[in-house]
């Protein structure tokens, strides 16, 4: 156990309940409220993929928490997560702006019965602003935000990243900055209301591409650039070329080792040019070189030249990539007499991965627990069960 | 921004990762020390495509503010004392050079711990503290080349694609500062330190997660990339970017039904919204077809029109100005430690409404030598002499 903390999470989608995922996997009791019919993320899985029924989707972003069903729309509704807030010390929210203060759970309201909360929104492009009600999402902030641009090359256009980045990194900069106020907390006793947006992430997973663009904006032109090469602001070799038998990314390197490595004598012929003016000239002579080399003799003379160069794994590589087994990213569980594999959290403390308890796989399975902690008595907790004002899983 | 005030953070980091990390604990109110070589940081002698600004290295200035820096010989016993010293009064320690070097150098845990038992001693590299990997060079593109970004982006007729940013690093960089704030946390129950570590492998992973947990039960396509115009393997159809006559424009989860409307494409409401997947090259092709005919102009009105989630795809100029952009104070243009304005990509969260402030622009090597030589109760005659000696480098030295 890192953190003493209560989270109580009204999240959907991914980055929100990412960001409670951090603070569940450290030890804060993590109690994500769902609607009756269950968050969105029980109901969607990329690429179909659900294990005996339970979406991946839900499975990547909320273990170690526990869930509870309320209808917020009912009279009384709100008034149990008021109670569920007060007897805890973050709140987190991801609707859009204005749903929180409409359904009585706004900053002001909380702030007014619990003084020292932490009370977290995240929204797609910020509270308030010319474009606060535009759906933040994904892709499309990496479009907005010129990820999309600036990846890929002038051939094929603007290109996505294939995976959710910008949320899983919002997610990320979400827990960071509850961590922080936590700490002023303990501290001072005051409590923060945080703001993060998605639009935010984008941009700041292009931290050091802008401060470089900033310094001399150069328009489009600047962007462009041969299809090997992987940034619009590293010098040549920097990319992803193709081999006889795949594909190889080479980092930063120095061109008199590579010229070296590969044995060409039209490389060691460029060693003077400039390889960020001139990366194109650059990158197509390295992409000759490579297209009829087998990975593993490049692979032996980039090792004994100090190159820095990885092979371009897809997933099935990954799961058994000896380093990743070695650091245990993945970690295999039960779901409902099936298995399935979960991707740990990504820091060691003290050497160890935090601890897996459980993912919440029925929509208000902690509901009766939570409502007792809470002090409703058995009979409050049936008759709101009845009155369908708290949701159970059948029998429970 | 007071979040952190009070805690003293030592930071022996150098490159991307570290700095960024330890420049988010000073945007939240660390004092965040630099320990530098006297020659300075890598991330102050080289810039990426060679870009300085009035001489200081845009790296610098993206990972450098609301530090102060000393610049410090490890490698001399003086030198070493004065890291030692420092750490016994700090609360948390950052290193991310190769894993054994801060052993060698006689800081690291083991030595740092029995100094201060209380210290968060936080250490990032490639690939792990140990493992088969641990030697070799961790770096973003090589990270997104292994786990499988790469191979995941772009499009299945084309190779596979690295995300032009330096994504996993900026990644590592929030992990890295999340991870150490947890642990000054768990500090305050039992007063004990406790290594935090994090690597760019686990970094490179997590910001995959919803993908990999995909992968990993199950979901499956015919191709690692996405058909067409697709941004992902595992998505249904639209999701994507698609040319306009004029630029591009990417569209998101959109019910068939409603794009079918949309694009004056009757066939795509015919087609069961189960089906989005299945026969998604299909219905890619001919919302590519129908979304070339018009404008971006016009195509931003119908699809506001009939809600569905898209947006242009702006480039850098766009995002420069984008009224939201400057709405939220995203991008600030301040005074460099310099003079001449610096142009950075602020903090990325909100705190009671404000965004955290550059206290202190990027500073010059050494600015801060001497104030903090001070604090650590070495006298004027002794700063003097570890100048004289090269133990350490103070700004400006060398004109008084």
């Amino acid at each position: 156990m890192l953190i003493k903390m209560r989270v109580v999470s009204f999240c959907h989608y991914l980055q929100g309940p990412a960001c409670t995922q951090y603070l569940a996997d450290m030890g804060a009791d993590v109690i994500k409220v769902e609607p009756p019919q269950g968050a969105f993320e029980r109901h969607w899985s990329g690429g179909k993929s659900y294990v005996n029924g339970v979406s991946a989707f839900l499975m990547s972003a909320n273990r170690n928490k526990r869930s509870l069903a309320i209808d917020l729309k009912q009279p009384e509704g709100p008034e149990i997560a008021l109670r569920l807030i007060e007897g805890a010390d973050v709140i987190v929210e991801n609707f859009r702006p204005g749903v929180m203060d409409r359904l009585g759970l706004g900053y002001e309201t909380v702030a007014a019965r619990k003084p020292d909360v932490i009370y977290v929104s995240a929204t797609g492009l910020g509270a308030t602003g010319p474009a606060r009600d535009r759906p933040g999402q994904d892709l499309l902030m990496q479009a907005r935000a010129g990820l999309m641009a600036v990846t890929g090359n002038h051939e094929t256009g603007p290109v996505a990243v294939g995976a959710a980045v910008v949320d899983q990194h919002g997610g990320a900069l979400m827990a960071m900055g509850i961590l922080g106020a936590f700490v002023k907390r303990l501290t001072t006793g005051e409590g923060t209301r945080i703001e993060a947006d998605l639009f935010s992430s984008a941009i700041d997973l292009q931290t050091e591409a802008l401060t470089k663009y900033l310094a001399r904006p150069a328009g489009r032109s600047v962007l462009e650039r041969d299809r090997h090469v992987g940034s619009w602001y590293h010098d040549a070799p920097y990319g992803v070329y193709r081999l006889a038998d795949g594909h190889i990314a080479l980092s930063m390197n120095d061109p008199v080792k590579l010229a070296t490595a590969l044995d060409s004598s039209r490389l060691a012929a460029l060693n003077g040019i400039d390889r960020y003016d001139e990366r194109d000239r650059y990158a197509r002579v390295v992409a000759e070189e490579l297209a009829p080399r087998r990975f593993a003799d490049v692979a032996h003379a980039f090792d004994e030249n100090g190159i820095w160069y990885e092979r371009v794994q897809d997933y099935d590589d990954l799961s058994n990539d000896p380093q990743a087994l070695h650091n245990q990213v993945f970690r295999e569980i039960e779901v409902k007499g099936g298995t399935a594999t979960l991707v740990n959290h990504p820091l060691r403390y003290d050497g160890k991965i935090p601890q897996y308890k459980e993912i919440p796989f029925e929509v208000g399975q902690h509901s009766r627990e939570v409502l007792t902690e809470l002090g409703y008595g058995e009979a409050d907790i049936d008759r709101l069960l009845e009155a369908k004002v708290i949701f159970a899983p059948d029998g429970d | 921004m007071d979040l952190l005030a009070g805690t003293r953070v030592v930071s022996f980091n150098h490159f991307l990762v570290g700095p960024t990390g330890a420049q988010i604990l000073g945007d939240l109110g660390a004092d965040v020390i630099a320990v530098e070589p006297l020659g300075g940081a890598f991330q102050r002698n080289w810039a990426v495509g060679n870009q300085f600004v009035d001489g200081q290295s845009v790296n610098h200035l993206s990972t450098g503010r609301n530090k102060r820096s000393i610049a410090l010989d490890l490698k001399a016993p003086a030198g070493l004392e004065v890291a030692r010293k420092l750490v016994q009064g700090a609360d948390v320690m950052m290193e991310n050079f190769r894993p054994g070097t801060m052993e060698k150098l006689g800081l690291g845990y083991e030595d740092m711990a029995a100094i201060n038992p209380g210290i968060i001693y936080a250490s990032a590299t490639g690939f792990g503290i140990d493992g088969p990997y641990r030697d070799r060079p961790g770096q973003d593109l090589l990270l997104q080349a292994l786990s499988g970004l790469a191979a995941r982006t772009g499009n299945a007729d084309g190779p596979p694609t690295p995300a032009g940013p330096t994504v996993v690093d900026q990644h590592a960089a929030a992990l890295y500062a999340m991870g150490i704030m947890a642990a000054l946390l768990g500090r305050q129950k039992t007063g004990q330190g406790r290594r935090v570590d994090v690597n760019l492998l686990a970094a490179a992973l997590d910001i995959q997660f919803e993908s990999l947990t995909c992968h990993l039960n199950g979901g499956r396509s015919e191709t690692s990339r996405g058909p067409g115009n697709l941004a992902a393997w595992f998505s249904p159809a639209p999701y994507g970017i698609y040319a306009t006559k004029d630029g591009h424009v990417a569209l998101s989860m959109t019910p068939l039904e409603v794009l079918a409307k949309a694009l004056d494409l009757p066939g795509l409401a015919k087609i069961p919204e189960a089906e989005a997947f299945t026969r998604r090259a299909e219905i890619v092709d001919q919302v590519r077809e129908a979304m070339k005919a018009r404008e971006t102009a016009q195509w931003l009105g119908i699809l506001q029109d009939h809600k569905v989630w898209h947006a242009e795809v702006q480039d850098y100029d766009a995002v420069m100005t984008d009224p939201q952009v400057l709405h939220n104070g995203t991008i600030q243009t301040v005074a460099g430690a310099t003079g001449v304005p610096i142009s950075l990509v602020m903090h990325p969260v909100k705190y009671d409404g404000e965004t955290p402030a550059v206290r202190l622009a990027p500073q010059p090597l050494g600015a801060q030598t001497r104030e903090i030589l001070g604090e650590l109760g070495y006298g004027e005659d002794r700063i003097r002499d570890f100048e004289a000696t090269d133990v350490v480098r103070s700004h400006g030295a060398e004109a008084e």
